[in-house]
């Protein structure tokens, strides 16, 4: 230690320039430094979780979505459509942006009295400016699920344009542009920007703006405490530079090397400020003491450096393993953060050791006058008096206290909160958090939820797959406008035939396909092949319980549930027991259906399963009574009025012949005795026989058409005829319910439909797989990705790191104070103060709900590395006190007063640096800023008090020869062990 | 009388040779340059098409479609679907006035669709409706000759007032010995280029010119279809009666 103190002397104009030199050039790279608030790429990009998220990104046109709300009275009249329409047309111009939906640009599917429309909702070059017809238009809107409650809210006073980023793209910036981009388009309604790209960007600036705060701040808080301290220019500027050169290096560093600045790192300056300012004064002090003592300038230096240097080191080598354990975690900010900060550390011992003794060594001898006596009477040390007296008197009581603390932290650490999510982090008040909130309650949420889906999006069985999965989903209360490929096709379907279901046949599938194919909406929710697909939903909260839970629901669900290996089969063509399986099957798919369909009105679910399976079973079962006399009539006119169009395939000018023809086949279903034949017997019996071969051929297709129109009333009235049996078996609020009544409809219509999909291992029981016209397999697999699943696995990564960082840290500590002190029971008694105050700062955010985040995760660690040291001074000066000879009791008296004194001054002043952070505006940093500046109390209270309670009762060696102490309290303790061992 | 006759063919020449004339001299105007080309793109009475689309996406894959298509005047058109198997027999029938009627065999149903359908892509190509349709570009547009060059007129087409269209400008590529326009590209409401159009194989059949293979890309889309017209017969005297929902089913 000399010799490198002889060294630094030798060469300290070197060291000085040195320093200078590197810290202009690192100073120049801190322009480099970029700032990453972009939360999902905080995961592992290596993550499974991660790979497919970004997969489906890539895929359906990227994951990142970014809305822009309007609000005002009626969004319905032109300047705001306009306004919406002009925003959308420049998003689209954008090449960072994939996709944009907005009512001015979205697909719509709609019926109308004479046939249907499959085209723009709003024709953007047309927009109305007759308030009949936005009233009219309004109307149409919020009558349709697929716009109401997610592109504009039920009160219809806000509207929303949704677009879609790429992937890769700078999201910030794009971000930016898009704000500007609206803000050039004046208008008059309140806007509103959502989703995470904006929040990216919010959070960004936050952090950037804080640490522009805090820096001024802190340094300022250090140069007063400096500066009572010391009272002397060099006691302020020594270590202040100290603390400043390893900052400007540590971040220069990271600007070099491109690491960026995250939630975690953020704090780093504040940090690095707060706890390197400590080697510095430690080496100041000394040489202030030897030079009082009458050291010349450079044998002074060489003392400090020599006697000081130890504790130094080991000092900081402890808090470099608390930071240094954070490289166990798999988060990448978490690990960037430790190293980071561990550098940081040492750059600031480094400096202390090399810079600031060279510093020292050029300046003239400044004798500081320590006033003993002065001291002596304040109160600090009067404080130290009482509490020594206290201590020495009660440690049983303090033991027993520190045992409370362990217990109680065991109930409270399970209970802690856990928070990993956007909108958590900024203020109720601020800007995101209001917008976030407004589309929460209008618009069903901005978090996008997605099931990854792969199989034939053609294929009607695996689209039937994607409805039920839907309906599952939107029964779990929070998740809202899912929407798929599959909706489409029901709406296409409900278009044309009047009722929204996927249609049976591949050939039916194909036909409404036909429609939307081309369709822009079609590349956000299927790949080109149709072998992929997602479902897209809105997750309608931020709070972390509620998307651990719908988490924890779509899983189970595809885990236990969805049916990925399923063979379709012609119930008319199965064999009498499968087809009695086969239909088993159907009613159990139509209930969940009606189910899910109940408890998504969140009516209380009566139960009322039973009741309803008897009811579908019974009915299901082939009977058809026929038709009523009403719908007979309703039949009659129909077929007369295609007989009369110019669709008809057979052109009849009679008027009397048509007639007979509706009363003979009006006869016919009411002998309840219809078959397609029977059809074209009538039409022949009726049409005038100068038909030629050919025609006879037209008999036929007429026949066809007609018993088309037969053929769909009776599926009609066999569902509508179920729903009215049903009916009295339901709440009264559900049957007042349209739309309730609707999706029932829909959900019995399958009983009309003659192909069932079972699982093949069912299947198999009944019959070979064999692949024929009659009969398919249907395969496909569903996975969970989105954003609520990073956040939940993020979530789960920082509880790991938080263990294992923590776990890690503890046994290092340990072994290195073993070594140090060379007894295991040292190392164990230095370990245990900090470690009750963990354990207190984990009761504390339990008691005040202070989450778990990304941020408090680094508490206890940061309390590892930098409390340890409280009890590393103790015990040195325990030691130095007992070696004179006094008893444990003087040694501890002189301890406390002395090195006691020291760290609640230490302690105060770093807990106040850490309290700047209070003022910031991202809530985890405040948070953390309180609870990092309380941890550092509790750390130096159980250092003086859980500390020498320790000491006195276990009779440790790490102190010295345990014989001599007076003490008998370690006697006591062994002799009541015996006592509960014997009974 | 037969003699008048012959003097008004010869005044006709004449004129016709003068007119022409005057035209090579004083160039034609950009209006008449597009009549032109209406009347060339729109000379048969009828024709009867069997059509191969091509769709090809941005990776280059490609999928294909085939169908027939029958046309009477600018305003009658049947167009039926043959291939792939599960979309056989879809059919479209267009009528004057804008009346469109679509079948279903899947589902048996004809039902009327709406004409403001024509921005939106028929059937996953990229021609939109609007671009299926024969039409005169000379009612809809107004022209200016930008310039001429390799043997071709350059005209810029700005939609008339009161015109529904989906671009705000046409470029088109023209050219100068049989007016058949060979590239025409289209431009958003924003100005911006975004689909263009290539007619290629542009042959003589029955006296009329025809493009065998034309190609719409979009740029936004990244993706673009290729037209190849397999069969063509013209002027065979297609019945009105064929254009009938009647029809649409068979």
């Amino acid at each position: 230690m000399k010799k490198f103190a002889e060294l630094i002397l030798k060469f300290r104009l070197v060291i000085i320039l040195v320093t200078i030199g590197v810290t202009a050039f690192l100073g120049y790279h801190l322009k480099e430094i970029k700032i990453n608030s972009d939360l999902l790429s905080y995961m592992p990009q290596d993550d499974p979780i991660v790979i497919l998220f970004n997969e489906v990104g890539d895929k359906f046109g990227g994951n990142y979505l970014a809305m822009v709300g309007l609000e005002t009275d009626d969004i319905f009249n032109y300047e705001t459509l306009t306004r919406v329409n002009e925003i959308t047309g420049k998003f689209k111009e954008m090449d960072e942006i994939s996709h944009v939906m907005s009512l001015t640009d979205i697909l719509d599917i709609k019926k109308t009295e004479w046939g249907l429309e499959v085209g723009k909702l709003i024709d953007k070059d047309d927009i109305s400016q007759d308030p009949e017809e936005l009233k009219r238009m309004k109307e149409y809107i919020l009558s349709k699920k697929m716009y109401r409650g997610s592109l504009v809210s039920s009160d219809g006073k806000v509207t929303v344009i949704i677009a879609r980023l790429k992937e890769g793209d700078d999201k910030i910036n794009v971000s930016r542009r898009m704000k500007k981009i609206v803000q050039e388009i004046e208008g008059n309604e309140k806007i509103y920007y959502a989703g995470m790209p904006f929040q990216i960007a919010f959070l960004g600036d936050l952090i950037k703006a804080n640490i522009k705060m805090f820096l001024p701040l802190v340094t300022l808080l250090v140069i007063a405490t400096l500066y009572f301290s010391f009272r002397s220019f060099r006691g302020v500027f020594l270590p202040l530079a100290t603390v400043l050169i390893s900052t400007v290096w540590t971040l220069g560093i990271m600007g070099l090397l491109n690491i960026q600045l995250t939630m975690a790192s953020e704090i780093l300056p504040v940090l690095l400020i707060a706890i390197g300012t400590a080697y510095t004064i430690h080496m100041l002090a000394k040489y202030n003491e030897d030079i009082l003592r009458g050291d010349s300038k450079l044998e002074g230096i060489k003392h400090a450096l020599s006697e000081v240097g130890k504790p130094i080191i080991l000092a900081g080598a402890t808090t470099l393993i608390g930071f240094l354990s954070f490289m166990s975690s798999d988060l990448g900010i978490i690990r960037e953060f430790g190293a980071a900060t561990a550098l940081g550390v040492f750059f600031a011992m480094l400096i202390s050791a090399t810079f600031v003794p060279a510093v020292l060594s050029m300046l003239k001898i400044k004798k500081v006058r320590l006033n003993h006596r002065g001291i002596e009477d304040n109160w600090t040390t009067r404080l130290m008096d009482k509490l020594g007296y206290y201590v020495l008197k009660n440690e049983k009581l303090i033991l027993i206290i520190g045992a409370l603390i362990v217990i109680v932290s065991l109930i409270a650490i399970p209970k802690l909160k856990r928070e990993v999510n956007y909108a958590s982090y900024f203020e109720k008040d601020s800007e995101i958090r209001i917008a976030e909130e407004m589309m929460e309650e209008k618009l069903g949420g901005a978090i996008p939820v997605q099931i990854f889906v792969r199989g034939n999006m053609k294929e009607p069985f695996v689209l039937k797959e994607m409805v039920k999965l839907e309906k599952y989903l939107e029964a779990q209360l929070d998740i809202n406008d899912t929407q798929s490929i599959a909706d489409l096709i029901c709406e296409m379907n409900w278009v044309m035939n009047g009722h929204y279901t996927i249609p049976e046949t591949k050939e039916g599938v194909a036909n409404l396909w036909f429609f939307i194919e081309g369709q822009e909406i079609l590349d956000q929710l299927i790949n080109s092949d149709a072998t992929e697909g997602v479902i897209q939903a809105k997750l309608g909260s931020v709070n972390t319980k509620v998307i651990n839970r719908i988490v924890n629901a779509v899983d189970n669900y595809l885990n236990k549930e969805l049916k990925t290996d399923l063979v379709k089969v012609k119930i008319s063509l199965a064999s009498r027991e499968l087809a009695e399986e086969l239909k088993k099957e159907r009613v159990e798919r139509i209930l969940s259906k009606i189910k899910w369909d109940i408890k998504k009105r969140k009516v209380e679910s009566i139960n009322l399963d039973n009741v309803l399976r008897n009811a579908i079973v019974s009915r299901v079962s082939d009977d058809w009574d026929g038709f009523d006399n009403a719908s007979i009539e309703d039949i009659g006119i129909k077929i007369g009025d295609y007989l009369d169009s110019d669709e008809a395939d057979v052109q009849i000018e009679s008027e009397r012949v048509i007639a007979s023809v509706v009363h003979d086949i009006s006869k016919m279903l009411k002998e309840n005795n219809s078959r397609e034949n029977e059809v074209v017997a009538i039409l022949k019996r009726n049409i005038p026989k100068e038909l030629d071969a050919e025609e006879t051929e037209i008999l036929e297709y007429a026949a066809e058409s007609i018993w088309a129109i037969i053929a769909d009333e009776e599926r009609w009235a066999r569902v509508n005829q179920l729903v009215q049996e049903l009916k009295p078996l339901l709440p009264q609020n559900l049957i007042e319910d349209t739309g309730f009544l609707k999706d029932l409809q829909d959900d019995l219509w399958e009983i009309n439909e003659d192909w069932i999909a079972i699982d093949s291992s069912k299947y198999i029981i009944f019959s070979k797989i064999t692949e024929t016209e009659n009969e398919a397999k249907v395969k496909l697999t569903a996975e969970h990705t989105g954003i609520p699943l990073i956040y939940k696995e993020l979530d789960r990564k920082i509880m790991r790191s938080q263990g294992l960082g923590l776990g890690i840290a503890i046994v290092l500590v340990f072994l290195l104070l073993t070594l140090q002190f060379k007894s295991p029971i040292g190392g164990l008694i230095s370990i245990v103060p900090i470690i009750l105050c963990i354990l207190v700062n984990f009761i504390l955010m339990a008691i005040f709900n202070i989450p778990l985040d990304e941020l408090t995760i680094l508490i206890g660690n940061i309390s590892m590395g930098v409390g340890i040291d409280y009890s590393i001074h103790f015990i040195s000066r325990f030691r130095v006190e007992f070696a004179k000879g006094k008893t444990e009791l003087e040694a501890l008296d002189k301890t406390l007063e002395t090195a006691g004194k020291a760290i609640i001054i230490n302690a105060m002043t770093v807990g106040m640096g850490f309290l700047v952070l209070i003022f910031g505006d991202i809530v985890p940093m405040r948070w953390f800023g309180y609870v990092l500046a309380i941890t550092m109390i509790t750390a130096a209270l159980s250092s003086i008090t859980v500390l020498p309670a320790l000491i006195l009762v276990s009779r440790s060696g790490l102190v010295g020869n345990h014989d001599r102490f007076t003490n008998d309290m370690g006697a006591r303790v062994s002799e009541i062990i015996k006592r509960m061992i014997q009974r | 009388m037969k003699r008048s006759i012959s003097f008004i063919i010869i005044v006709l020449g004449v004129m016709a040779f003068f007119s022409q004339g005057w035209a090579v001299e004083k160039q034609l105007t950009a209006s008449q340059i597009l009549m032109k080309v209406d009347d060339v793109i729109n000379a048969p009475k009828d024709q009867d098409l069997r059509i191969k689309m091509i769709l090809i996406d941005n990776k280059g894959k490609e999928k294909s479609r085939e169908m027939s298509m029958m046309q009477k005047d600018s305003d009658k058109r049947m167009v039926k679907f043959l291939s792939p198997a599960d979309q056989k027999g879809i059919s479209f029938l267009s009528l004057p006035d804008d009346v469109m009627y679509v079948y279903l065999p899947a589902f048996k149903k004809i039902r009327r669709i709406a004409s403001h359908v024509k921005n939106t892509k028929f059937a996953g190509t990229d021609f939109s409706y609007e671009d299926m349709e024969a039409i005169r570009y000379s009612d809809k547009y107004s022209s200016e000759l930008l310039r001429k060059e390799d043997n071709h007129y350059v005209l810029e087409l700005i939609p008339k007032e009161c015109v529904k269209t989906d671009y705000s400008k046409l470029l088109m590529w023209i050219r100068d010995d049989n007016f058949y326009p060979t590239k025409i590209e289209h431009c958003d409401k924003g100005s911006k280029l975004f689909k263009i159009m290539i007619r290629d194989e542009i042959v003589k059949i029955d006296g009329y010119w025809i493009s065998k293979v034309s190609e719409m890309q979009d740029l936004k889309a990244e993706h673009k279809t290729k037209m190849i017209i397999e069969e063509v017969k013209f002027d065979s005297g297609i019945p009105d009666s064929k254009f009938s929902k009647r029809n649409l089913k068979r």
